[in-house]
C-alpha cells in the first residue's frame, strides 16, 4: 500500500460506511414497499384485466394504454416488465437504477470519486421533495429514476461533445467497414436513447431536445464548427420521441376529464402551481444551487462553463414547461432536481479544487444531507409512513 | 434606485405579514377568546389588540439582529425580513398562548414518537440547515476566519433545543421555533461577513415569502 493511499484509507472507509448505511435502509425502505395504487392496475393486461403473463400482454397494454390513458408508453412499458417480474426483483432493479442514477449525476458534473458519489446519493435522498412517490412506489421510481438516468445519459453524450471530447468513434481515423459498423452502431445508439429520452415524460423529454439543439446551435454559431451526424440523429429522435409522448391520443381523452372553469381561474390555479413547485418542492435544491454558483463567481471569479449554464436553462425550461400541465405533482420535480444536483456538485467541486478550505465545507455538507437522508429512510422504515 | 427597490420589496413583505397575521389570528379566534373572557360582546377591538401584540413581538425578533448589523441599511433589513419570513416556521398567537398558560409538565416521548418528533424538525431544518452549515463553512475556511464565541454558543444551544424536542413532546415547536432563531441569527451574522452577489438568493427567498403567505393562508380559509 502506497503512503497517498495509507492517507486517503480512513477517509475512503468512511465514505463507504455512509454510502452502505444509505443503500441497506433505502433496500429496507423498497422491501417494505409494496406494489400500490397505479402498480396494481399496471400489474394487469390493461384490456383484458388479467394478470400480466408475457410481453405480448404489455405491448397490448401500452397500445390500449398510448390511446386511452397517456402517451408515457416507453417508462410504462418498462414499469410493467419491472412489475411482471416481482416485488424482489424490481427493488433490485430499483436500487440499481438508483445506483446509476448516482453514477450519471457524478458523470455529468465531471466530478466523479467515492465523497461525490456518496454526496451524490444523499442529495438525492436529502432535497427530495417526496421520497415516496418518486423513489419508491414502483410507478413513480420508473417514471423518475429510470428515465432520469437515461436523460442524464443523453445530456452527458451531448455535454462531451460540446467540451470538445469528440465521440469515440469519431476518433477512430482508420476507414474501413469497421469504422462505418461503428458509426452505424452510433447513430442506431444515439437514436435509441434519444426517442427513450424523448418519450419518457412530457417536460424533460422536450427540455432535452432543447438542450441538444442548443449544444448543436452552440457549436455552429460560437464554436463555428460542424455537429456530426449523430447529434442532430439525437436531437431528432428526442424531437419525434417528445411528440410521440406528447400527441398521445389518451392525453386528450384525459384532459377531457377537466372541468374547465375560465381562463382567469386556470391563470391563478397555474401560478399558484408553480409557486408551490418552485417555493416548495423545489426550493432546498434551488437554493443550495444558487448559494454555490453565487460562492462560485465570487470566489472562483469565473464565469459559469456554457455546458453547466446551459444545463441550468434546461433545468428552468422543464420546471416552466410544468405550467402547461393541470398538475404539477412534487414528485415531477424528481428530474429538476437531478439536474440541480449536477450543478451543486459541479459548482461544489471548483470550488473545493481550487479553494482548499472549501474541502471541509464540503465534508461538512455531506454530514448534514447524510444525517438528513438516513433519518427520512429510518422515520419511513419504522412508522411504515408509505 | 436600489434604495428604493429594498424599502418597496419590505413593504410588501410586511403587508404580506398583516395580512397573514390577521387571517391567521382572527380564524384561530384569539380575539374572539379574549373577548369573552373578559366579558364583551364585540371582538373587533381584541382582533386589533392581538394584531399589534403580534407585530410588536415580530418586530422585536427582527430587530435583534438588525440592531447587531453595521451599517444598518435598508438591504440589511430586507435580508434580514426575507430570511425570517422564508426560514422561520409559522407559529401561531393561539399556540403562543396555549403555550404560556398550559403549565402542564411535557411528556417525555419514545421509540416511534421520537422519530415523528425527528422527522417534523427535519422537515423545519431541512431548508436553514445546509444554508448556515455553508455560510459557516465558508466564513470559516475560504475567509480564514475563525467562529466567534456567540456562533458557537448558539450553534450548540439550537443542537440541544432540537434534540429536547425530540424527545419533549407538546414542546417541539417552540423549541424548534427558538433553535432555528438561533441558527438563523448565526446564519445572518456570517452572511453579512460575506461579499458575494446576494440578490439571486433574495429573490428565491423573497418567493418562499410569499408562498409562505399564501400556504398560511388557505390553510386557514
Amino acid at each position: 500500500m502506497t503512503e497517498d493511499n495509507r492517507k486517503y484509507l480512513p477517509i475512503t472507509l468512511i465514505y463507504i460506511s455512509i454510502a452502505t448505511i444509505l443503500l441497506v435502509l433505502l433496500f429496507l425502505v423498497h422491501q417494505q414497499t409494496h406494489f400500490m395504487m397505479d402498480d396494481e392496475w399496471y400489474a394487469t393486461n390493461l384490456v383484458t384485466g388479467e394478470k400480466l403473463q408475457s410481453f405480448s400482454d404489455i405491448l397490448e397494454s401500452q397500445k390500449w394504454h398510448y390511446d386511452n390513458w397517456g402517451g408515457r408508453s416507453v417508462t410504462h412499458g418498462i414499469l410493467q416488465m419491472t412489475l411482471m417480474s416481482g416485488e424482489f426483483w424490481a427493488n433490485i432493479f430499483n436500487m440499481t437504477a438508483t445506483l446509476l442514477l448516482v453514477f450519471m449525476i457524478c458523470l455529468l458534473s465531471g466530478y466523479l470519486n467515492a465523497f461525490s458519489y456518496v454526496l451524490g446519493l444523499s442529495l438525492v435522498i436529502a432535497l427530495n421533495a417526496n421520497i415516496k412517490t418518486s423513489m419508491l412506489w414502483q410507478s413513480g421510481t420508473v417514471n423518475y429514476v429510470y428515465a432520469t438516468a437515461w436523460i442524464l445519459l443523453f445530456l452527458w453524450i451531448y455535454v462531451r461533445a460540446l467540451k470538445g471530447t469528440k465521440y469515440r468513434v469519431e476518433k477512430r481515423q482508420n476507414a474501413g467497414t469497421v469504422r462505418v459498423f461503428k458509426q452505424i452502431a452510433a447513430l442506431a445508439g444515439i437514436s435509441v436513447l434519444g426517442l427513450m429520452t424523448g418519450w419518457s415524460n412530457e417536460n424533460m423529454g422536450p427540455a432535452s431536445f432543447l438542450f441538444a439543439v442548443g449544444v448543436i446551435g452552440y457549436k455552429y454559431f460560437i464554436e463555428k464548427e460542424k455537429s456530426p451526424l449523430w447529434m442532430y440523429m439525437g436531437a431528432f429522435t428526442t424531437l419525434v420521441g417528445s411528440a410521440l409522448c406528447i400527441v398521445a391520443p389518451g392525453n386528450f381523452v384525459r384532459s377531457k376529464e377537466i372541468y374547465y372553469t375560465g381562463l382567469v381561474n386556470m391563470i391563478t390555479e397555474r401560478m399558484i402551481m408553480m409557486l408551490q413547485a418552485g417555493a416548495a418542492f423545489l426550493l432546498p435544491s434551488v437554493l443550495l444551487c444558487v448559494v454555490l454558483g453565487c460562492m462560485y463567481c465570487r470566489y472562483q471569479k469565473a464565469a459559469v462553463k456554457v455546458e453547466y449554464i446551459m444545463l441550468g436553462v434546461m433545468a428552468f425550461l422543464a420546471f416552466g414547461a410544468m405550467v402547461l400541465s393541470p398538475h404539477f405533482p412534487d414528485r415531477a420535480t424528481f428530474g429538476v432536481m437531478c439536474l440541480l444536483i449536477v450543478l451543486i456538485l459541479h459548482f461544489l467541486q471548483e470550488l473545493m479544487c481550487r479553494i482548499s478550505g472549501f474541502r471541509r465545507c464540503g465534508y461538512l455538507l455531506l454530514g448534514i444531507s447524510a444525517i438528513i437522508s438516513a433519518v427520512k429512510l429510518l422515520s419511513i422504515i419504522v412508522l411504515q409512513g408509505v | 434606485v436600489k434604495k428604493y427597490i429594498y424599502l418597496m420589496l419590505t413593504a410588501i413583505l410586511a403587508a404580506g405579514t398583516l395580512l397573514t397575521l390577521h387571517d391567521m389570528q382572527v380564524s384561530e379566534g384569539m380575539g374572539l377568546y379574549l373577548a369573552l373572557q373578559s366579558g364583551h360582546e364585540d371582538r373587533r377591538l381584541f382582533d386589533i389588540a392581538v394584531d399589534i401584540a403580534a407585530l410588536l413581538l415580530l418586530a422585536i425578533l427582527l430587530w435583534i439582529p438588525f440592531f447587531n448589523a453595521k451599517p444598518k441599511t435598508g438591504e440589511h433589513f430586507f435580508r434580514i425580513m426575507v430570511c425570517y419570513l422564508a426560514f422561520m416556521p409559522g407559529i401561531s398567537t393561539a399556540y403562543i398562548l396555549h403555550f404560556f398558560t398550559d403549565f402542564s409538565v411535557p411528556a417525555i416521548a419514545a421509540g416511534e414518537e421520537i422519530l415523528i418528533n425527528a422527522e417534523k424538525i427535519l422537515d423545519y431544518i431541512r431548508l436553514l440547515a445546509p444554508f448556515a452549515v455553508l455560510l459557516g463553512g465558508v466564513y470559516c475556511f475560504s475567509e480564514g476566519q475563525r467562529l466567534l464565541r456567540k456562533h458557537i454558543g448558539c450553534g450548540m444551544a439550537s443542537i440541544v433545543m432540537l434534540s429536547a424536542g425530540a424527545v419533549l413532546s407538546g414542546w417541539t415547536d417552540m423549541l424548534c421555533f427558538i433553535a432555528i432563531y438561533l441558527l438563523l441569527l448565526v446564519a445572518l451574522d456570517l452572511w453579512k461577513k460575506l461579499t458575494f452577489t446576494a440578490w439571486p438568493i433574495y429573490g428565491i427567498l423573497f418567493f418562499k415569502c410569499i408562498y409562505n403567505f399564501y400556504d398560511i393562508m388557505a390553510k386557514y380559509n
